[in-house]
């Protein structure tokens, strides 16, 4: 009896000491075609994207919340113009570089994400360790009709949890079938 | 008995030396000019030609055109296809459909590498794509695949080992990274 106890206390303990766990929850955006979890509700900015493949800057829109040291970031930028979408194969794949040349790559993982159609959206997640000690990162490539899609997420080192889960499901709770999903509040 | 026979087997498969790798042809590498496909690509021996279709879950129901260009030794491979993607609606999935070549090269194998590739061509920017190294599934050798799009092309390069040898290796990765878009240039 006593060792149960002692566990159920532990158990009240460690539930106890735990941070509040972040509340996903799903933005619908529908212009771009995308809804998207965040813990919070994202604060949104206008900006450019400009890469070197990219030769100039388009508008891309940046949707990002903070909490416990901890930075979530999904980023839209406007690929379709006729000479990008020519050009979007090697864009898609510049996304992947430039997130693996952020620091020490620790790993790659393929990604497919349902959009009602046959065929499926592709991607690329690729998880660094920042130079300079800057705290883990994911970032999740995607480029679909014209949309180029990138997730980042960033563990600060004060998080003190390199690995942690809300990350992960940060990087891959991407939907392209919104036709049925609610509206963001 | 039966015992002592299939003890003496195991040992006997422990200790014999492991299976020659095949000799093949000595590599003689050469550029091939294809400007009708838009690149040059480097053989280690004459290849042969094939016209055939490729079809994929992102290319859609409709096979489309490829152009296949091999070396076979047997125990190495060499091969590069060339699809046709310049109806416009897989231009508007080039993206998507270079993002399928990288996953269904992964999905061949166990992945070992997953790296960078970038050609340059006769623009500022430049081609930029992917190569991928696996260990085949089925104990079938290690394949390095790099995927590549340009102008409405996709560009595969497949170099497999049927019995992987170091020696080899330098082989096939000069086989996936020895291609040029700048056909302006000799």
């Amino acid at each position: 009896m006593r060792p149960a106890g002692f566990l159920v206390a532990l158990l009240l303990a460690a539930f106890a000491a735990a941070p509040a766990s972040a509340a996903f929850q799903y933005y619908v955006f529908r212009e771009f075609g995308v809804a998207k979890e965040f813990p919070l509700e994202p604060t949104r900015r206008e900006a450019e994207y400009r890469t070197p493949l990219l030769g100039r800057a388009v508008p891309a829109t940046i949707f990002e919340t903070t909490e416990d040291n901890m930075v979530y970031r999904f980023t839209v930028a406007d690929m379709r113009a006729v000479d990008l979408v020519a050009r979007s194969a090697g864009l898609y794949a510049e996304c992947i570089a430039m997130a693996e040349a952020e620091g020490k790559v620790l790993a790659r993982m393929p990604q497919r994400v349902e959009d009602g159609t046959a065929f499926r959206v592709y991607g690329q997640l690729t998880s660094v360790d920042l130079a300079e000690a800057g705290g883990r990162k994911q970032t999740n490539c995607f480029l679909n009709k014209g949309w180029l899609y990138k997730v980042e997420s960033i563990v600060l080192p004060a998080r003190g949890e390199p690995n942690a889960a809300a990350a992960l499901r940060f990087s891959t709770s991407l939907r392209f079938r919104i036709d049925q999903a609610p509206d963001s509040p | 008995m039966r015992r002592i026979a299939f003890t003496a087997a195991a040992v006997f498969a422990l200790f014999a030396p492991p299976l020659a790798a095949q000799e093949h042809e000595p590599l003689e590498w050469q550029e091939y000019a294809y400007p009708e496909l838009g690149i040059a690509k480097e053989f280690p021996a004459s290849p042969q030609r094939q016209t055939g279709k490729y079809q994929t879950e992102v290319v859609g129901e409709n096979a489309v055109p490829s152009v296949v260009y091999f070396v076979d030794f047997g125990d190495l491979i060499f091969q590069m296809t060339v699809v046709d993607l310049r109806a416009p609606e897989h231009v508007l999935r080039a993206a998507n459909i270079l993002a399928e070549c990288i996953f269904l090269a992964e999905s061949a194998g166990l992945p070992l590498a997953n790296l960078p590739l970038d050609v340059k061509d006769d623009t500022q920017f430049g081609v930029h794509g992917r190569v991928v190294s696996v260990d085949l599934n089925y104990n079938l050798g290690v394949r390095q695949t790099a995927c590549l799009h340009k102008d409405g092309r996709l560009y595969k390069m497949e170099a497999t080992m049927v019995h992987p040898e170091e020696e080899d290796g330098e082989a096939i990765a000069r086989f996936v990274t020895s291609q040029r878009f700048e056909l302006r240039k000799p």
